[in-house]
């Protein structure tokens, strides 16, 4: 089922190398370069799924799952794209609301399988 | 004392072995820098070197190790001209090949005084802070960035080889990696000469592409590398804190390492470099994005509001400013 989901990550050639497995797969796609961006997004077009990298400039991707927090309007299911596998760093992504994790670089079927299930609230 | 013996086998290095090992040296052979280097990534460094007849290629892989490798050139004739290239290239003795093998066991074993007597001083004094060949991360760090290039770009079994010198580079960034305890930086970068880079726009985008896109990928492709160090070095039971990709093309010296990383279609440099980072204390308003605190930050009722390690945004830094004020100071390492 094709989704509109909001890609958040500083490196231009990670957005476009994941827009273009999620647009081949007939998703629409969104993107923003931090969490600060992010935001100004979402007041526009709420997306199905986000998938957010953790270390970015402005505001990182933990700072943007706590602002997502505060927003009890905004419950979007949320994947973690990032270089970093720091267990305490994944467990407070998780306690922010984070429903999968994923390691870069990442293969475009492994990012697939986990847009699907958690598109169908498997997550 | 852990000795190396390099460089071509004959009878008296053989007798120097023995000699060597009778005196409870541990004593190691390789007949190159290639070798070495391959041994040098699963055993600790040696001490002392016998290189017979050393040349550039034996002193740059003797010096890719933090701690200073003594090294004792074995010449068959002891001339002018061969003392003078063995002060050029950075050989810290000479000996004859046919001196006396005890005589050579003589040097080692005064070296070994020397070292029994410094470390006298305290660790402080002979160990440096951090050495990032303790970890088997770093010490297979080529072979961990060429799998993470390997992956991220689609290549097969990139070969590594390892580089005198950084050549020119066209574009480049590196990612700073903080020990806060151990106040040491370590920074891993990747860069590409002229000729790669329409090689690598085409391999990532299928065609050339503006340079402002080709900073931001060689920036990820940083990122990436780090970031693989860092779950490696995290098996090893030690925490990077992250910095943020800085774009460079003419790292800070020293280099600790550089290579030439390349596939049939595409050949990266990638390098690895360490400095201490003493700690310095800024105003918050002074704070900027990418410094890493050194120590955690407490409110009044003693609860943590960011721990020490913690990468500043700028969203961080106005919290701080809220939470603290921007007189405030806060112990930081800059990592950008």
């Amino acid at each position: 089922m094709a989704q509109t989901i909001l890609i958040v990550d500083d490196s231009r050639m990670f957005r476009r190398r994941i827009r273009k497995a999620l647009e081949d797969a007939g998703h629409h796609v969104i993107e923003a370069g931090d969490g600060l961006e992010a935001l100004e997004k979402l007041t526009g077009t709420l997306p199905a799924l986000i998938i957010c990298d953790l270390n970015m400039p402005r505001m990182n991707g933990l700072e943007f799952l706590e602002e997502l927090q505060r927003r009890s309007d905004l419950d979007i299911p949320i994947i973690m794209l990032t270089a970093e596998v720091q267990p305490s760093t994944i467990n407070q992504a998780k306690r922010l609301g984070a429903k999968g994790w994923l390691v870069k670089p990442v293969s475009p079927p492994a990012l697939l399988n986990l847009v699907t299930h958690i598109a169908q609230g498997q997550g | 004392m852990k000795v190396l013996i390099g460089g071509k086998r004959t009878n008296a290095t053989q007798a120097m072995r023995k000699t060597l090992s009778s005196q409870g040296c541990e004593v190691q052979e390789s007949d190159g820098p290639a070798g070495y280097l391959e041994y040098l990534r699963d055993h600790p460094r040696p001490d002392v070197a016998l290189i017979v007849q050393p040349n550039e290629a034996w002193m740059h892989a003797l010096r890719t190790t933090i701690e200073h490798i003594y090294v004792i050139g074995l010449y068959p004739r002891l001339t002018g001209r061969r003392c003078l290239q063995a002060w050029n290239i950075g050989v810290d003795d000479i000996a004859m090949l046919s001196a006396c093998p005890e005589e050579i066991a003589g040097r080692v074993a005064a070296l070994s005084r020397i070292r029994s007597w410094v470390h006298t001083l305290g660790d402080n004094f002979t160990k440096p802070d951090f050495d990032p060949d303790e970890f088997d991360a770093v010490r297979g760090l080529d072979a961990l960035m060429a799998s993470s290039l390997d992956n991220m770009l689609g290549t097969d079994n990139m070969e590594v080889e390892l580089l005198p010198t950084l050549p020119e580079l066209a574009y480049g960034a590196e990612m700073p990696l903080l020990l806060v305890d151990e106040l040491t930086e370590l920074s891993v970068g990747i860069g590409i000469t002229t000729a790669e880079v329409d090689p690598l726009m085409v391999l990532l985008f299928g065609e050339p592409e503006e340079p402002e896109l080709v900073v931001d990928s060689v920036k990820e492709l940083t990122n990436i590398c780090g970031g693989a160090l860092k779950r490696k070095v995290l098996e090893e039971g030690k925490t990077f804190s992250m910095g943020l990709p800085r774009e460079t093309t003419q790292p800070e010296p020293p280099l600790l390492r550089c290579w030439a990383m390349s596939s049939d279609n595409i050949e990266l440099i990638a390098w690895v470099r360490v400095r201490v980072q003493q700690p310095s204390r800024l105003c918050v308003e002074n704070l900027s994005e990418g410094m890493v605190l050194s120590q955690p930050i407490y409110n009044n009722r003693g609860l943590m509001l960011l721990p020490g390690g913690a990468v500043l945004t700028e969203r961080t830094i106005v919290r701080l400013e809220r939470w603290l004020g921007g007189n405030a100071l806060v112990e930081i390492t800059r990592a950008a």
